[in-house]
């Protein structure tokens, strides 16, 4: 029986869904019948409780109009146990995301006769940890163990889906800009060439406020034109950035429509690329789903982009010891050990800039220490990013038990990278 | 060339004291520290289950705890234990636990009498005068077995009477520094014979003592001084006030009076004593 490695990404108006196909080596992205849309594969995020069981997209449609009943949206933005009454009967929002992911997913084993989930990962526009709490939730309603599922934000995905491309593919900078109800979100993927493994860094801006792209019938005719003015501004925002454009991926249902793509076409030339399309992110948390821990190590934005080691003696040989991992979300980017001096009064820390490879060294040497043996002068050292380019190191005298008291004098450095 | 060791383990904010020394710890760095420094108290302290568990607990070193307990309880060679704790950590080099542990065997092959003097040595500079004396005091009855030198002898009971001025008082100690100087010779043993002596107030038998040595007037003058700056200083103590005036107490008879003094005295030592171990 076949096992399937499925992505499933949540846009506030449907889901994609992408499916690992083994004999290609690679995610496509997969349209189910009776439930999605057969140009797009785009499913309708509407589900139907009915006789004990959920009708999802367009199944879900054609279920409510036939037994005269009502659906209701699967939305993000729900408490997990917001209660919600359809056709007179009561359902947590949980339980309904739940069901409607069951139907999904349903739909597609039933395709493939029968075959089982190995593996789901989701991901979604604009996911809080709330969202993810109830996703994770949901797949465990529906009898997913931890270990078989995911949870990841865009940027994540679209990262997941870059480094699965080809190598000529992936060079230069590679923007995608992802059109949703509340604006658009450009990620920049920027690959490091210098060195092979080197990480990948995105760049996200939230651009919320900058485009309106629902636009009533009657907002059409005055409107469009205004429209299309922010979407050319947001294109020359993801342009603009410091490095050389090499690919322009644009996302979104809402700018779906023939003005809007030739508009996008101006923007094409020798050196960028455009591509419009709707499932970018279904396909890279497809292969997040298939490989948990790519090769490649990607940086993103909020995360630090150096490592800081710290050299010392420790399991019996001197060493720079890790500190703090390029790639740690800043409001993590902090660690704390506790050192003896011996024969020296010198920290010495060093800096990798993971986007050149460059590696610093500063030295750090705490004045007017207290005057003991050698070997009984224990510091603790705090290491913390203040922001992605500021460190910021504590040094604390601790004593020595009740053989030298601790005098507790701070010593702070700051080091602007 | 220097170096900056990563200490391994948890620093504890609740310290351990080592068992019949004055030493406490927080971490396993500091234990190693104990150990190199006072190794004839060793025995007393690692053969203790509860500072295995302090280890393994408070410290975090699960397995060195864990080993530790294991050692006890078979009652293993004390440098298996030894070797534990040092390779728990990376506060010594290689080759200087093998010098520690080398110096160990060569002490453990060392005359048994000089183990124990050692022994008594260091419960005296940790201040414990009960289990010094108890040390001193086998060495000095069994002297003529453990075919101790005379003047050697004469150390022990001079180190036997430090202890017990704080254990037995001044007259006990006065006959061990006397013990002292009849074997070592020693003017320091003298002086402090003679001190103790004044100190008890047993003036009879300090002149008489002045007399049967000979002491000079120098050496007299510098005693009588010695004795009158000490004498001052103590006067000077307000607990010796409240002492003076609970022992005038329960002399006339207040006996509730007394102990109420005392009580009092006795808890603001005990506050005293929980502050500087906090």
């Amino acid at each position: 029986m076949a096992s399937l490695m499925i992505g499933m990404d949540f846009y506030d108006t449907g889901v994609y869904l992408g499916l690992w196909a083994e004999e290609e080596r690679g995610a496509k992205s997969f349209a189910v019948p009776g439930i999605s849309d057969e140009e797009d594969g785009h499913i309708p995020l509407y589900v139907v409780p009915g006789n004990g069981e959920f009708y999802a997209g367009h199944e879900g449609i054609e279920y409510a109009i036939r037994e005269h009943c009502n659906g209701v949206s699967v939305l993000y933005g729900r408490n997990v146990r917001e209660k919600i009454t359809v056709n007179m009967e009561e359902y947590d929002s949980t339980e309904l995301l739940s069901g409607f992911m069951g139907a999904v997913l349903g739909a597609v084993k039933k395709h493939f006769g029968g075959a089982s989930i190995a593996r789901l990962c989701v991901t979604g526009t604009r996911m809080n940890d709330a969202d993810e709490k109830r996703l994770k939730t949901a797949m465990e309603m529906l009898g997913l163990k931890p270990d078989q599922y995911a949870v990841i934000n865009h940027a994540n995905a679209y990262a997941r889906y870059m480094l699965n491309q080809k190598e000529e593919d992936r060079k230069g900078r590679a923007a995608a800009i992802d059109f949703d109800a509340l604006g658009a979100m450009i990620y920049s993927f920027v690959p490091y060439e210098n060195r092979s493994g080197a990480p990948s860094h995105i760049l996200s801006d939230d651009l919320s406020m900058m485009f309106k792209s629902d636009l009533s019938s009657s907002e059409k005719d005055s409107k469009e034109d205004e429209q299309i003015k922010a979407f050319e501004n947001i294109v020359n925002t993801a342009i603009s950035k410091n490095l050389p454009l090499a690919r322009l991926l644009v996302t979104g249902k809402s700018v779906d429509n023939e003005k809007i793509k030739n508009v996008l076409k101006k923007y094409a030339s020798e050196n960028i690329r455009i591509f419009f399309g709707q499932n970018l992110y279904s396909l890279g948390a497809c292969y997040m789903a298939v490989n948990e821990t790519p090769k490649e190590k990607t940086i993103f934005d909020g995360e630090t982009l150096h490592s800081i080691s710290m050299e010392g003696y420790k399991d019996s040989l001197i060493d720079a010891v890790e500190l703090i991992p390029a790639g740690t979300p800043l409001k993590n980017a902090k660690k704390e050990v506790q050192v003896i001096l011996d024969g020296t009064n010198e920290l010495v820390f060093h800096v990798l800039d993971m986007r050149n490879g460059n590696r610093n060294t500063y030295t750090f040497t705490p004045d007017d220490l207290h005057v003991r043996d050698n070997r009984t002068q224990r510091l603790e050292v705090k290491v913390f990013f203040l922001d992605k380019l500021t460190i910021v190191l504590k040094v604390r005298d601790i004593g020595f038990g009740n053989i030298y008291p601790a005098t507790f004098r701070v010593w702070e450095q700051v080091i602007q990278l | 060339m220097g170096k900056v060791i990563f200490t391994k383990g948890n620093y504890s904010p609740n310290p351990y004291w080592l068992k019949n020394s004055k030493l406490s710890i927080r971490s396993a760095e500091e234990l190693v520290f104990c150990i190199r420094k006072n190794p004839e108290l060793c025995e007393d302290f690692l053969y203790d289950k509860e500072l295995a568990a302090y280890i393994s607990d408070e410290l975090g070193l699960k397995e060195t705890g864990s080993l530790l307990t294991d050692l006890i309880e078979r009652d293993a060679p004390l440098k298996d234990l030894i070797s534990v704790c040092f390779t728990s950590n990376d506060y010594l080099e290689k080759d200087e636990i093998e010098e520690f542990i080398s110096e160990l065997s060569k002490v453990e092959r060392s005359e048994e009498w000089v183990r124990i003097r050692n022994k008594a040595d260091s419960y005296l500079d940790h201040e414990n005068y009960k289990n010094a004396v108890i040390n001193y005091r086998n060495l000095t009855k069994e002297a003529e077995n453990l075919k101790i030198t005379t003047e050697t002898l004469g150390d022990i009971y001079h180190n036997m009477g430090v202890a017990m001025l704080h254990t037995e008082g001044f007259l006990s100690a006065a006959d061990c520094f006397r013990e002292a100087y009849e074997r070592n010779n020693r003017e320091e043993s003298m002086r402090d014979y003679l001190l103790a002596l004044k100190f008890s107030g047993n003036d009879a038998e300090y002149r008489s003592a002045l007399d049967i040595y000979g002491i000079s007037e120098e050496t007299t003058t510098w005693l009588n001084t010695a004795f009158f700056h000490t004498e001052l200083e103590a006067d000077a103590e307000p607990e010796l006030f409240e002492l003076e005036e609970a022992v005038k107490l329960l002399r006339s008879g207040k006996v509730n009076e007394f102990y109420a003094i005392i009580n009092k005295m006795t808890g603001r030592l005990k506050e005293q004593y929980r502050k500087y171990n906090e």
